[in-house]
């Protein structure tokens, strides 16, 4: 168990280290140069050989990867070309929105994917419709999900608000976690308020997520159902629910965690398009206007950060799945 | 392919159920099934239901194989015909720009004038043929990876399968993101970004499905018979294992065309005024309350597009699995 958990680790540290390789080589080839942007473009030739020298530029490539690495291991993402701050002060300013986006939307994908799966799992009426709607579902773009939600709930009925994290700028901010804060606040229409801005971005982040975490878990339980366990527990007269609960689930859920670890770690690819959608100040939305401006360390920056949350929360399914499953143990 | 070499292309765990018939039995096998097996089939798991469509397993149908075929053949043809025939074009300006659907155009004007119909279908080619080839290069790449892994063997099959699994756990649209931000955005530089990151799947399997391959009775004829590696690998191997990487690829479409359109709706396909599906949502949004249609028409046509797609690997999956 222990040895298990240790051999995940060491090959998180693989993967981690290759994401560092990777984004090392993207910007080995940036076809801009990173001197000339910074220092504009009228600077004197010798000036920019002078100051390529002073940062390294032309030091071998092992060289200059350790040095990214130090950097890196520091926190220091390098200089927004747009915003003239530090990546990583922008990063962090932005990232609680995009955490809580991403948060709410884990709990759309887990609660509608768990309710898919079981009411699916159902034999008799339904299951072909949960078929071919789930076909269709999975192939929602997520910027449409967010369009019509955004021209039905707020456009044409005005339910719902589309657009920013709450309707007014909040004075104190201690966690940038909108929800949070206000709750530290006291301040219950605040809450209501963030509340209702998350929703839609959530479902519409989340909805796709929910399809696939729903499908594995129908698939998994339908595998379960043909199991002697079940048919003895309902031989023995437990209750339909209680089957599903105490017998079933706990046998079926692996894959869908599985899939889940992967579609949240696709959520937070998926924010960035949502972001942009509803003008949500998180890093997506920070880095589709690198994008636009061709700021590379804005974007490498952000591609950083959300890869390693990628990584970890893989690696963090991973884990619970051993904790659940004494099966994968051995 | 022929039949037999479909026949063998089943998933290797498959002979357990062959050897122990009970549903019981198999219950008791699969707890006693050691940590790789679990491990593979949890694996295997995520891969079908994953980015695959398919839930749980419906009898093999001739039909459904049809459907298939005609449903990625009409697709193609529809989109490569209807724009020639109706001489459609990205940039004429058609009328007065935010044009009202169904007044003039079937689906109204956008900003510059520009029918969303002609560009939406225009978008819709490009995607269609974009994914096309994203998964065909990504079927090469992986495919040609998973063969040498699983023919040599080995220190080679180890290296190559490590750096597999550590592919695969990197965010694929992401890393895809940050190379095209760095080659400069285009519709050529994204589907090289994509298709890098999209090959692992295909490696792994065709890794599995030549490992289990390798030691059927017509390979080792083959070898015993002195046939030259290149020729067992080629014409007794890579057949077989054709049924499984096509089931997964077809499934794939779908998803692969919904990432690109994702890059391109964030800035990185190609320059205006080509038209992109992605894109044109992108620039719809401006005007979102005028003027919908812009931003909701190109959006639909992408949707209509993956449920296709969907539908066709659907379709394919029964066709050939099991």
């Amino acid at each position: 168990m222990l040895r298990r958990i240790a051999v995940r680790l060491a090959s998180l540290v693989g993967v981690l280290l290759l994401l560092t390789v990777i984004v090392f080589l993207i910007q080995q080839t940036l076809p801009s140069d990173p001197v000339k942007s910074f220092y504009g473009r009228n600077t004197s030739p010798e000036v920019l050989a002078e100051k390529r020298e002073e940062i390294g530029l032309d030091d071998p490539i092992v060289e200059q990867y350790t040095r990214f690495m130090e950097r890196l291991v520091q926190g220091d993402l390098g200089t927004s070309l747009r915003t003239r701050q530090p990546v990583r002060s922008d990063i962090g300013s932005f990232l609680p929105a995009t955490i809580e986006l991403a948060a709410a939307a884990a709990v759309v994908a887990v609660v509608f994917g768990g309710l898919i799966g079981i009411l699916g799992s159902r034999p008799g009426r339904g299951s072909s419709a949960m078929r071919s709607s789930s076909i269709a579902l999975a192939a929602v773009p997520t910027f449409l999900a967010g369009i019509l939600g955004i021209l039905v709930f707020y456009r044409w009925l005005g339910w719902l608000p589309a657009g920013q994290r709450s309707s007014e700028v909040s004075a104190s901010a201690p966690t940038g976690f909108l929800m949070i804060d206000t709750i530290l606040g006291g301040d219950p229409r605040g809450l209501g308020d963030a509340a209702l801005h998350l929703i839609m971005p959530a479902i519409a982040l989340g909805i796709g997520p929910a399809v696939a975490i729903g499908r594995t878990l129908r698939a998994s339980l339908r595998e379960t159902y043909s199991e002697e366990y079940i048919r003895t527990a309902r031989a023995k007269g437990v209750g339909e629910s209680t089957v599903i609960r105490r017998h079933a689930l706990r046998n079926a859920v692996n894959p869908a965690l599985a899939m889940a670890g992967l579609q949240l770690g696709l959520v937070l690819a998926g924010a960035v398009v949502v972001e942009v959608v509803f003008s949500w100040p998180g890093i997506g939305l920070y880095l589709s206007q690198g994008i636009a401006s061709s700021d590379f360390p804005a974007v490498i920056g952000v591609v950083f950060v959300l890869g390693i949350m990628y990584v970890l929360v893989n690696a963090a399914v991973d884990t619970v799945q051993l904790l659940i499953d004494p099966r994968l143990r051995t | 392919m022929n039949p037999p070499d479909m026949q063998v292309a089943v998933e290797p765990e498959a002979g357990l159920g062959g050897e122990l018939p009970t549903a019981g039995s198999l219950q008791a096998a699969r707890h006693v099934a050691d940590g790789e097996g679990m491990a593979e089939d949890a694996a295997r798991r995520r891969r079908r239901f994953g980015l695959g469509r398919r839930a749980g397993g419906r009898r093999r149908s001739g039909r459904s194989g049809r459907v298939a075929v005609w449903l990625l053949v009409g697709i193609t043809l529809v989109l490569l015909l209807l724009p020639a025939v109706l001489q459609l074009s990205e940039s004429d300006i058609a009328s007065t720009p935010f044009e009202e659907p169904l007044s003039e155009q079937l689906l109204g004007t956008d900003s510059q004038g520009r029918d969303v119909v002609a560009r939406m279908l225009i978008g819709m080619r490009t995607s269609w043929f974009a994914a096309l080839g994203v998964i065909s290069v990504g079927v090469a790449v992986g495919g040609a990876i998973g063969l040498v892994a699983g023919f040599s063997g080995g220190i080679v099959d180890t290296l190559l399968m490590r750096l597999t699994d550590a592919a695969l756990a990197l965010p694929g649209p992401l890393v895809a993101l940050a190379v095209v931000a760095a080659l400069g955005p285009s519709l050529r530089n994204t589907l090289i970004a994509v298709a890098l990151t999209w090959w692992p799947w295909y490696a792994r399997i065709v890794r599995s499905q030549v490992r289990s391959l390798m030691h059927r009775p017509h390979v080792e004829a083959a070898r015993v018979g002195g046939l030259s590696r290149p020729r067992i690998a080629f014409v007794h191997v890579v057949p077989g294992t054709l049924s499984a990487v096509l089931v997964a690829a077809s499934l794939d479409v779908g998803s692969v065309i919904l990432v690109l359109a994702g890059l391109s709706f964030l800035g990185l396909g190609s320059p205006a005024p080509a038209a992109e599906l992605g894109a044109m949502t992108a620039q719809g949004l401006t005007y979102l309350f005028n003027a919908p249609w812009v931003a909701v028409a190109p959006a639909a046509g992408l949707f209509v597009l993956a449920v296709l797609a969907n539908i066709a690997g659907d379709a394919a999956t029964d066709a050939l699995e099991r």
